[in-house]
Order: structure tokens, then C-alpha cells, then sequence
């Protein structure tokens, strides 16, 4: 190394900005921006596409029970309580996605959340005949949560614990509405049980929980 | 508005992503600077200490293990008006040809200027006295850049020193971050803060531009920003590579990034004409992408912080709302990892988040193929992935909060 390379000279002018590189940067940032978005809107819109197959089964299948039901009457061995378990299970969890990734008030949610709500409730009246007239331990929860900002807390945490109490207790069958859901048959459910408030759990048609601190309160009613 | 400020971070951050990967790629094949043994010029090591008794012996060790012609190799030790053995320390290196000068307590820029007043070397070397260590061939890497007229400072590969405890851990991962940022930002010559620990400078830049400002707590930053704002180059060497040893305490990290992240305001404050289009990538990108990068964290940051709260909450609420019987509630199907997949595949969060923690992942394998040493930084890596974006948050909290109350902050 010479000295003079030591020396101070005066600076070289800086390079011009590499506009190439930073739109290349730019779009290929936008691109896959686009490709998150895209990727999940696949996997909603699949489960969206799998929830109206699911629905659509069920209603067939429910059809079926009723007709079966017309032509043997309440034939208690033919009933299977827990046949459609798994899915209305998956089609609660499907919609619960569903309005987390589309929103609430989108139109294809509302619409699979009200046929979703019409299949619980041919469901209850389902397993209400099999508890009342087999005479066998069923027991049926209906909880009218609320999504408004204000009850949401609460809502998720008594779903949550719903949910305990169906995985310790197979006899258990938890139906969830939206309690805000503009539904002639919802309307009907709160009338029929005088449900007056968001987040309102009824046991069995008849004990009304407006709040709930563990399992326990709710276990307490079922072993009765 | 968080949502909307939330993608927005996260578009800026894939761009920047990008950007640099780019300038990377622009110069993989650059022939690095070959030192020349035969005629090397003279180098001056400065190491201004205050008060470093117990790092003083083992920086000058270490200075003294650097493999650079002895002849041609000036030691500097300025005592800053140390109050302790620092002093006599030094003194007993003086057989080993180390200078010793000591002068009353006026800050590191003062020290250093006084080591540069009596330099005599063309490039000056800049070297903490708490405890750096610096591999042996590190300054022939560096001193060899000096050979491009246009380098005024040569910047090295900076790595924590053995780090123990969760803070020194996080420090580790996030100097082993700056290794492949430094290097994208030396290709475009946007480099605008050198290490104070380890940095060599052409002498020639101080003759004309003077010293570095003693009244200024980061002197190395405004002595980049200088540079910079001259139009001269700051390279950065991945060859060289020194190490440090981080703060291992809270109180004394705060006040170091207190410190650094107060310095970093009031020195772009004063040189903010570099955030225009004569300054090229650096003041069009870089420096506006610092800045933005901070505000995002000061609003996010405490937004996701309070919502990480309230969830912990919510879900002790629910623990206790099943006494805790955690075991009995949970479903190990294939339905339930079916659900869960479905669940984070659906949130395009979680894609970016991925692409994120991948570019995490060949930040981690540069760094590691330049310190050419085996690291363990699995745990590391996660206490900075838990800690350093609140940490982060937290210092440039404090710091901003100094500036507007207009606090005096100090060394120590």
C-alpha cells in the first residue's frame, strides 16, 4: 500500500440509486403479500366449499332419521345418539374459522351459520326424543353466545368450558347460537326459553345459567 | 387502524427483506483486498479507558496478540482520569512498547483525540478497554480495505464474548443479526454506525475533518454519520472479527442503549440531510427504515404486549375454570391437529411469520459461516425471539422519554 493511497482525496460521487433492484424488491414484496392473503383465503374458501358438502349430508341424513322415525316409530335400538357428533362438531369449528377469517358479517358466513343453526336445532329435537322417550341419560345444552365486542370474552370462556364438560362426558350435546343472528328460528329458541341476554346457557330445557365460573356449575346440573 | 399498521409493518419488513437480498447478491463475487505484507502501513491502536481495571490487562493482551508487523504497529493507552488501578495497569505493559498517557476525566472523544494527537500511525485504530478480543489477523483484513482511496473506515465482524444469562444471550443474536446487515449495508455503502469496540479510520479524515466530538456520547455513530455525510466510503470487513463482552445486567444495558439509541437521534438529527436522494439507498431507505422500523415497534409492540396479557389472563380464567385438569380437556386426534393446522394455515399471519423466522434462519447461517466456529444459539435464539422485540421497545421507550425530558445521560 503506497501513502498516497492513505491520503485523503476527494470522495468519488456516490452511485445513483439502483431503481431496478428496489421496484424488483417492491414487487416481489407485493407478490408475496398477495401470495399470504391468497393462501389463506384458499384454505377458508376450501373449508367454506367443505362445510356446504358437510351441511348438505347432514341434512339428507337428518331427512332419512325422520323418515325412518315415520315409518318404524321411536324404535330405540335403531337410534344412535352419537352419529352426527363428529359432525356438527366440525361444522361449529368450520364456521367458528370461517367468521374469524371472512368476519361476522359476512353474507356466506351468516348464510352457513343459519343453516348450521337450523341442523342443531333438528339435532336437539333429535336427541330430546331419544332422551324422552328411551328413557336414556342424555343431556342437551343450548348456549346463546354473542360476538359483540363487549361479551365476546365471556363467550369464548364459557364455550370453552361447554366444550370440558362434552369431552369428560360423552352424554353431553352442546348447540350453539349466535344470539345476534337476525334467525326466525333463533328468535323462536329464545322466545320458547325466554332467553333475555347474550352468553345464556339452558340445561336440559330448563336450568338458565347466565354466568359460570367453572366446569363444576355446569357438571352440578347434569349429574342431578 | 393496528390491523391495518400491523400489514403494513409487515410489507415494509418483506421489502426490506428483499432490498437486502438483492444488494447481497449484487456482490458475492467481489474479490476481497489482499493485505500486503511487504509494505504495510503504520497503524495506531487507540484504547481510551476509564475506570476499566478489569478489562484494561486483557484488551491490551489482546492487542498485543494481533498479528501485524510490530515495526509498523503503535499502541496508544490514554487513561481517561481513572479513579482506580486502571492507570497502573496500563503502565505495566509500557516494556511492552505500549504508549501510556493519562489526562484528566473529560470523556472518550477527548482520549481519543488525545491518542490521535500523538498517533503517528496513517490509520487509527479505535479499540474499547473492556475487555475486546480481537482474533489475531483481524486488522491485516481490515488495514488491506484501505487500499480502495475512497475507504475512509474500515468496520469489523462484531460477536458477543462467551455470552452466559438470558441478556447476553438475546445480545448474541442480535450481533450475530448485524453481521449480514453490516455487509449489505457496506455494499451500498450505507454503513452509518461503526463499532466503537473495534474500527480502524484513515488518519487523513481527522486531519481535515478534525477529531471525534468530545461532548458527544456516541461519538463512533457521529463520527459514521461524518463520513457519510463527507461522501467518503465505510467498509465493512467479515473477515475481521472481534468480540465483546455485552452487559450482562439490566440496569447497565438500559443505560448503555440509553446511550446508543439517544445518540442515534440527536446525531440524525443533526446530520438529517442525509435522509435525501444525494445520500442515494442509505438516505432514501436505510436511514427512513430505521426510523420507521422504531415507530412501528413503539406503537405495535405494546399493542401485542397488552393482547399476549389479556390472552394469558383469559386462558388462566379457563385453567381455572376446569381446576386445572389441563389433560382431561385436551383431544389428541387426528381431527384436533387437523383443526390446529387449519387454523394457522388460514391466518396469513402465520405465512409471514414463517418467511420471517426463515430469514432469521440465513441471517443465523452467514453469521455462523463468518465466525467459521461451531455456536450453539438454539436457546439464544429463543430468548430473542421471546424477548428482544419488548426489550427493543422498552430501551427506545426510555431513551426517547430522556431526550424530551432533556435528561442528562451518561457513560455510567
Amino acid at each position: 500500500m503506497n501513502k498516497t493511497e492513505l491520503e485523503l482525496k476527494e470522495p468519488e460521487k456516490r452511485k445513483p440509486m439502483n431503481l431496478e433492484r428496489i421496484a424488483f424488491a417492491l414487487i416481489l414484496a407485493s407478490l408475496t403479500f398477495v401470495l399470504g392473503f391468497m393462501i389463506s383465503y384458499t384454505v377458508s374458501y376450501t373449508q367454506y366449499k367443505s362445510i356446504q358438502d358437510l351441511q348438505d349430508n347432514m341434512k339428507y341424513d337428518l331427512l332419512s332419521v325422520q323418515i325412518e322415525k315415520s315409518l318404524v316409530g321411536n324404535s330405540c335400538t335403531l337410534f344412535n345418539p352419537y352419529r352426527f357428533s363428529s359432525e356438527m362438531s366440525d361444522m361449529g369449528f368450520t364456521i367458528d374459522l370461517l367468521e374469524k377469517r371472512f368476519g361476522k358479517n359476512d353474507e356466506k358466513v351468516i348464510e352457513k351459520k343459519k343453516i348450521y343453526s337450523l341442523l342443531e336445532v333438528q339435532h336437539f329435537l333429535y336427541i330430546n326424543d331419544y332422551r324422552k322417550n328411551c328413557n336414556k341419560s342424555m343431556h342437551t345444552i343450548l348456549f346463546f353466545y354473542s360476538n359483540e365486542e363487549n361479551d365476546i370474552g365471556q363467550g369464548e370462556l364459557f364455550g370453552r368450558i361447554l366444550n370440558y364438560v362434552k369431552t369428560t362426558n360423552k352424554n353431553v350435546m352442546i348447540y350453539s347460537f349466535d344470539y345476534n343472528l337476525d334467525d326466525p328460528l333463533i328468535n323462536t329458541l329464545k322466545k320458547k326459553y325466554n332467553i333475555i341476554q347474550p352468553n345464556t346457557i339452558l340445561i336440559d330445557e330448563n336450568v338458565k345459567l347466565t354466568s359460570i365460573k367453572n366446569s363444576e356449575e355446569v357438571s352440578f346440573y347434569i349429574d342431578k | 387502524m393496528i390491523q391495518f399498521l400491523m400489514y403494513l409493518s409487515i410489507f415494509i419488513g418483506l421489502f426490506l427483506a428483499y432490498f437486502y437480498l438483492f444488494i447481497f447478491l449484487s456482490k458475492t463475487k467481489e474479490e476481497k483486498p489482499i493485505f500486503e505484507e511487504k509494505k504495510p502501513p503504520k497503524v495506531t491502536i487507540i484504547i481510551p479507558a476509564f475506570n476499566e481495571e478489569k478489562g484494561i490487562a486483557t484488551t491490551i493482551e489482546s492487542a498485543l496478540n494481533i498479528d501485524y508487523p510490530k515495526k509498523k504497529l503503535e499502541i496508544i493507552v490514554v487513561d481517561d482520569g481513572s479513579k482506580d488501578n486502571t492507570y497502573k495497569i496500563a503502565l505495566q505493559y509500557k516494556n511492552k512498547g505500549i504508549k501510556v498517557f493519562t489526562k484528566p476525566n473529560g470523556g472518550k472523544g477527548t482520549a481519543l483525540n488525545l491518542g490521535i494527537s500523538k498517533a503517528k500511525g496513517k490509520i487509527i485504530v479505535t479499540m474499547d478497554a473492556d475487555n475486546t478480543h480481537v482474533k489475531p489477523e483481524a486488522l491485516k483484513q481490515m488495514v488491506a480495505y484501505f487500499s480502495n482511496p475512497d475507504v475512509v473506515c474500515v468496520a469489523p465482524v462484531m460477536a458477543v464474548y462467551e455470552p452466559k444469562g438470558i441478556l447476553q444471550k438475546i445480545q448474541q443474536v442480535e450481533y450475530l443479526f448485524g453481521i449480514l446487515l453490516r455487509k449489505v449495508f457496506s455494499n451500498i455503502n450505507a454503513i452509518h454506525v461503526t463499532p466503537g469496540a473495534f474500527s480502524a479510520y484513515k488518519k487523513s479524515f481527522f486531519d481535515k475533518f478534525g477529531g471525534f466530538e468530545e461532548n458527544n456520547l456516541t461519538e463512533d455513530l457521529e463520527m459514521a454519520l461524518r463520513i457519510q455525510y463527507n461522501g467518503y466510503s465505510i467498509v465493512n470487513s467479515t473477515e475481521a472479527i472481534i468480540y465483546t463482552v455485552t452487559p450482562n445486567k439490566f440496569g447497565v444495558l438500559l443505560k448503555q442503549r440509553r446511550r446508543w439509541y439517544g445518540g442515534l437521534v440527536k446525531n440524525l438529527a443533526k446530520y438529517n440531510s442525509l435522509f435525501s436522494k444525494r445520500h442515494g439507498e442509505m438516505g432514501v431507505i436505510i436511514l427512513p427504515a430505521a426510523v420507521i422500523s422504531v415507530l412501528f415497534s413503539l406503537i405495535l409492540t405494546p399493542y401485542m404486549l397488552i393482547k399476549s396479557i389479556l390472552n394469558l389472563k383469559d386462558e388462566f380464567e379457563y385453567l381455572q375454570s376446569i381446576n386445572f385438569q389441563v389433560f382431561n380437556s385436551w383431544e389428541f386426534s387426528t381431527t384436533f391437529i387437523e383443526r390446529y393446522i387449519l387454523t394457522l394455515v388460514s391466518d396469513p399471519k402465520i405465512f409471514f411469520l414463517v418467511i420471517f423466522f426463515t430469514s432469521l434462519a440465513l441471517y443465523m447461517i452467514f453469521a455462523k459461516a463468518k465466525l467459521k466456529e461451531s455456536l450453539n444459539i438454539k436457546l439464544s435464539l429463543i430468548f430473542f425471539i421471546l424477548f428482544y422485540t419488548t426489550l427493543f421497545t422498552l430501551w427506545w421507550f426510555i431513551s426517547l422519554i430522556y431526550i424530551m425530558l432533556n435528561r442528562k445521560i451518561s457513560w455510567r
